[in-house]
């Protein structure tokens, strides 16, 4: 190694040391600059954790303790009674609480000493209160921590009087359902710790008790992170270090691998758990085997199919012993009837299945294992019930098999619709009957046709609904069903009811089609066509109604052009249409509100219409949008909070309000900013925002401690801390705005590391890093700057690699690579700010679409480049290169220019203004 | 210690930080005597489950060897510099002796454990941490120079910084980045 690489090694470990492992490998691969530097860095950062140089040498020459003289002194508040057990680590002793108020009885571990004994006493006290928040009956209570007057860690926790669970279920001689009931018992404790962020990661049967009750108690709830944060991530990736803070044969490959930890471990040792108490055996046999080869088999091996598993070993459950594989002996059967327990034959009760179940939950990587033990739980729940469950390979005849067997009757009549249509359609034809019998015959089939087609549309649609992956099957059946519909009521002639049901059949299939969130197609298209069709059709209806129907035909129109206009929203199409749309709404909802003025949910729907329509002007206008929302948005949301200041709605609908109305007035701040107005004009605007904002939080804040268990209302609570802090550093409060955003970071981390799947809390990330890169380039601190933005590209990056048509990833990212340019500039790097500025252009002409507002966005990044040339030529000395860099900078603004007014969108008028001043500002300086 | 050995210890000290290489020479037994001296004797006196702290160790020593009318805090720094060093032969020595002393038993592998998931104690190979960090004084002197006053003298990381004449946050860094490093080696 020569001194000059050492330094630069160095550099880059600095930097990435204190990031989150999952964010080093990004930041690595934007820094590295060769893979061998790469390797040596990733090994410091592995060893990083290792506090073994932390601890004095000296104290290898202390002598041993023995634990055992232990027995009858006072730990903390405790004293201790008994020995129960012994291991490598340390001891655990039976005690009671006597400190004269109450008898408690309990189990206390005590750790040998010479175990970086400062650090774990430190990681209790932090950790204590996190895990004494666990309250759940089937957890064990932390009962205290701590570190002995000699120096030896300990933890106390509740006594439970009780059998490992494989024990019980062994000695109860469970069932192959009761097995699956208790161990539902267990995923519901660790669903719940989970829940609280806190990962057991050390689930075995040893830490599962059952009382004699039947409750289930697990033990060490949170304890193997205290341990294994003080001392593990000593030495890279799977060395022995690691290993000896899991227990192998229940460790997951990641745990194997020294990888991050997160819920989806529980769900893999749980998966052992499962797979042991219903087979007897362990997915992999990992005696005798070196440390080498456990990696191997658990990472790279399949394990056998668990029905597979009693077969290929003999054996039966009830001689299975925690420790060790046994073979079963032909004369030890107890429960001959049982097919759990017949030693000979595979089991006909864990084909298919569980055999699925248990072994989607022992996948390797963790993504593709059940996204929470919830998951786990309800598929062998749905198991249980003989629903589908979500482990099998998703066939199409699985699942109809599935739906048939637990619905024969129902499938049986829908098929029978679907002939009773095709027939009546098909052979008969409506007009063609004459004869007045002949009429009447046609009629009654006529109403079962439509009756069933109905049926069709509502109930069996609906009762398939909530099947996974069920989308394709529903698309057909509506499909089918709204063409039967269709040609039912052009037979039929002006039938408005029949109408009616055709565009309800319609609304359904383009909410199938088009939904953004959940089990969709993705088909915006196809759902815009049938939300049109079916607008029409109601349209036809309310003309036709009666004043009796009136109210209902106003209710369809309503929701059809919301539906609509969301849809024309998404695919970025038809602005006309969409404000239309929008002022039909207004109208109708006015007329209605009318009639019932202390109608809530009217109101709010009045107020969501209007802010669609005040949004718009505002992004045309500011001022004239903030007239809008002072003339029609507040007074609707006033009204609101009048009916019914607590209602869930009204919350929802002030909170949208106010952090909309927060988005453009800082919006409204960066624009004189650019338009060089100066700080002072900017700052009233940002300190607007930054009070709608703090008012936006408390809301979420108030709606956050009333009900904490909501995943929504504390993400939502959470990102507006991020809003805080971004607006923070915008209305001049740098300094005081780095708490805020630190936090913000760490939850969007928590979050992603809770969830591999969850694309928006990466992209959220993704926007924290840039808040903070912006704070340390607030501050000059350039270096730390382009860390974070290198990150906060890695992450956009990342949701783009997920979902590439994410819209908004792709502005963030492009936005990103001007930021970074532009921070450049400021850091007087011409050349390396213009390669951002080309890396930006190449990328919004490959990414971007010729769609309007994205033509603005590529209109941007010229202008910025066209800045940041005008910039370097202020400061250039030579008349000659400052020319040079004076032609460049028009020359960008011009093609931003053009861009910009080829766009024609709401906000064209407003960024050419800022591109028109610059190029005066450079015309002039070239004259 | 006498008054006069005293002085000498301090006189030769000042020589050393001269330049004088004899004087240092001179001066290395006698911090080494002294060092295993105030380790084997708190030994002999400690009670289970408490360790030695090499910085109080080093600061025994320092009171017991230099004269303290007649150095100013630069001596101290540089002491404790040289102590450092000579902790680490200590230290090192000691463990070749007791390697040699066992030779023959075999290496103990790692025991798994299952009734308690935790770890074997793992105590760090000074002699295979004198060699890396051998190698680490071959393309940065001056970091493992921190490393000798953080690890084998317990220095805190104002001292180290005092003795080197860098800043408390230059040390904090630098000492974090060989820790890994020489980790790593270890692995």
């Amino acid at each position: 190694m020569t001194p000059e690489r050492w330094r630069e090694i160095k550099r880059i470990f600095d930097a990435a040391a204190d990031l989150a492992p999952r964010e080093q490998h990004v930041f690595l691969d934007s820094v590295c600059p060769d893979p061998t530097t790469r390797v040596e860095i990733e090994r410091m950062l592995a060893a990083d954790l290792d506090t073994a140089l932390d601890e004095s040498p000296l104290a290898a020459l202390a002598p041993d303790d023995d634990p055992a003289s232990l027995v009858g002194r006072r730990i903390g508040r405790y004293r201790i009674t008994g020995e129960i057990a012994r291991g490598g680590m340390g001891a655990v002793f039976s005690a009671v609480r006597d400190d004269g108020e109450f008898q408690q009885q309990a189990a206390v571990k005590l750790i040998k000493s010479g175990l970086h004994t400062e650090a774990i006493a430190r990681r209790f006290r932090h950790e204590r209160q996190i895990l004494a928040s666990l309250e759940h009956p089937n957890i064990a209570r932390l009962l205290d921590g701590g570190v002995t007057d000699d120096g030896l860690p300990f933890y106390v926790m509740e006594f439970v009087g009780g059998a490992p669970v494989d024990d019980y279920c062994r000695e109860r001689d469970l069932s192959l359902k009761d097995r699956l009931e208790l161990f539902r018992q267990i995923c519901g404790a660790v669903a719940y710790a989970h829940r609280r962020l806190i990962v057991h990661r050390d689930l075995k049967p040893s830490n599962i008790l059952v009382t004699p009750a039947g409750e289930v108690k697990l033990l060490d709830f949170g304890i193997a992170k205290v341990i294994s944060q003080t001392i593990g991530g000593a030495r890279p990736r799977g060395t022995a270090t690691q290993l000896g803070l899991m227990t192998p044969d229940y460790a997951s490959p990641e745990q194997f691998r020294g990888e991050q930890v997160t819920t989806a471990t529980d769900v893999y040792s749980l998966g052992v758990v499962l797979y042991e108490l219903l087979t007897g055996a362990r997915p992999y046999d990992l005696t005798g085997l070196r440390l080498d080869e456990m990696l191997r088999a658990v990472c790279e091996t399949g394990p056998p199919r668990p029905s597979q598993a009693i077969a290929d070993c003999g054996l039966r459950i009830a001689d299975s012993r925690p420790k060790k594989r046994r073979r079963a002996s032909p004369s030890s059967s107890s429960n001959p009837q049982s097919a759990i327990h017949n030693p000979q034959s595979k089991n006909p009760q864990l084909k298919g299945d569980l055999d699925n179940i248990i072994l989607k939950a022992l996948r390797k990587e963790p993504e593709n294992r059940y996204a929470s033990v919830e998951a786990l739980s309800e598929d062998i729940g749905r198991h249980l019930k003989g629903l589908p469950i979500v482990a099998r390979p998703a066939t199409f005849g699985y699942r109809a098999g599935k739906f048939v067997r637990r619905n024969r009757p129902a499938v049986l009549l829908a098929s029978l619709v679907l002939l009773t249509l095709v027939g009546g359609i098909s052979a008969t034809g409506w007009q063609a009957v004459r004869a007045e019998r002949e009429r009447k015959l046609a009629q009654k089939r006529f109403e079962q046709s439509r009756d069933l087609a109905n049926s069709l549309v509502f109930k069996y649609h609906d009762a398939i609904a909530n099947l996974p992956n069920s989308s394709p099957v529903r698309e057909l059946l509506l499909k089918d069903a709204s063409a039967y519909l269709d040609n039912l009521a052009r037979d039929a002639g002006g039938d408005l009811t029949l109408l009616r049901e055709v565009a309800l059949a319609r609304t359904k299939l383009g909410d199938i089609q088009g939904r953004p969130h959940g089990a969709s197609l993705g088909n915006t298209a196809g759902a815009i066509e049938n939300y049109e069709a079916a607008a029409a059709l109601f349209e036809t209806v309310a003309r036709g109604s009666t004043r009796a129907d009136r109210p209902r035909a106003t209710g369809d129109l309503l929701t059809i052009y919301q539906k609509l206009g969301s849809a024309l929203t998404r695919a970025k199409e038809r602005p006309e249409r969409r404000r239309e749309l929008l002022n039909q709404r207004i109208e109708m909802l006015g007329e209605l509100l009318r009639e019932q003025p202390g109608d809530l949910k009217l109101r709010i729907e009045l107020a969501d219409t209007h802010t669609s329509v005040g949004n718009r002007l505002l992004r045309a206008d500011f001022d004239e949008g903030h007239r809008y929302y002072q003339q029609n948005i507040l007074p609707t949301l006033a009204e609101a909070e009048r009916i019914a200041p607590d209602a869930g709605e009204t919350l929802a609908l002030k909170t949208n309000v106010l952090s909309k109305l927060g988005w453009h007035f800082a919006e409204q701040g960066r624009l004189l900013i650019e338009l060089e107005a100066g700080a002072d004009a900017a700052r009233p605007y940002f300190g607007r925002a930054l009070e709608l904002f703090q008012e936006t939080a408390k809301v979420y804040e108030r709606q956050y401690r009333r009900e904490p268990s909501n995943h929504i209302g504390e993400r939502r609570f959470k990102s507006s801390i991020c809003n805080i802090g971004i607006h923070l550093g915008d209305a001049g409060r740098v300094e005081e705005s780095y708490g805020y955003l630190k936090r913000c970071l760490d939850d969007n981390l928590t979050l992603a590391a809770f969830d591999a799947n969850d694309v928006q809390a990466v992209f959220d990330t993704g926007d924290a890093y840039n808040s903070l890169a912006v704070y340390h380039r607030r501050r000059q601190d350039f270096a730390r700057a382009f860390a974070h933005y290198e990150l906060s590209l890695a992450h956009m990056e990342r949701v783009i690699a997920a979902d590439a048509k994410h819209h908004e990833a792709i502005n963030y990212k492009l936005d990103l690579l001007t930021q970074i340019g532009n921070t450049h500039a400021e850091a007087l790097r011409l050349n390396v700010a213009q390669s951002f500025y080309e890396r930006a252009a190449e990328f919004a002409a490959r990414s971007l679409t010729a769609e309007p507002g994205d033509r603005v966005l590529a209109g941007a990044v010229r202008l910025n480049a066209g800045r940041a040339y005008a910039t370097f030529a202020g400061r250039e000395t030579s008349r000659e290169a400052a020319r040079a860099l004076w032609q460049k900078s028009c020359a960008e603004l011009r093609r931003a220019a053009d861009i910009t007014a080829a766009a024609r969108t709401e906000e064209t008028p407003k960024r050419l203004r800022v591109i028109e001043r610059q190029l005066a500002k450079c015309e002039r300086a070239l004259a | 210690m006498a008054d006069e050995s005293r002085q000498g210890v301090t006189g030769l000290l000042r020589q050393a930080q001269g330049g004088d290489r004899a004087a240092l020479d001179e001066l290395l037994p006698l911090v080494y005597r002294e060092l295993k001296g105030i380790a084997s004797r708190q030994l002999a006196g400690e009670r289970a489950g408490h360790t030695l702290q090499a910085t109080a160790l080093v600061n025994e020593a320092y009171l017991r060897l230099i004269d303290q009318h007649s150095v100013d805090w630069r001596n101290r720094a540089h002491f404790f510099s040289i102590a450092a060093e000579t902790m680490r032969r200590v230290l090192v020595n000691h463990a070749v002796r007791r390697r040699a002393g066992k030779r023959g038993e075999g290496q103990t592998l790692l025991a798994l454990d299952e009734a308690a998931s935790f770890p074997e104690r793992r105590e760090v190979d000074l002699i295979l941490l004198d060699e890396a960090l051998n190698r680490l004084a071959e393309f940065d002197p001056a970091q493992a120079r921190v490393v000798e006053m953080k690890f084998f003298a317990g220095l805190s990381n104002a001292e180290v910084a005092e003795v080197l004449g860098r800043s408390e946050s230059t040390v904090k860094r630098e000492w974090r980045s060989a820790k890994a490093w020489l980790a790593a080696q270890l692995a």
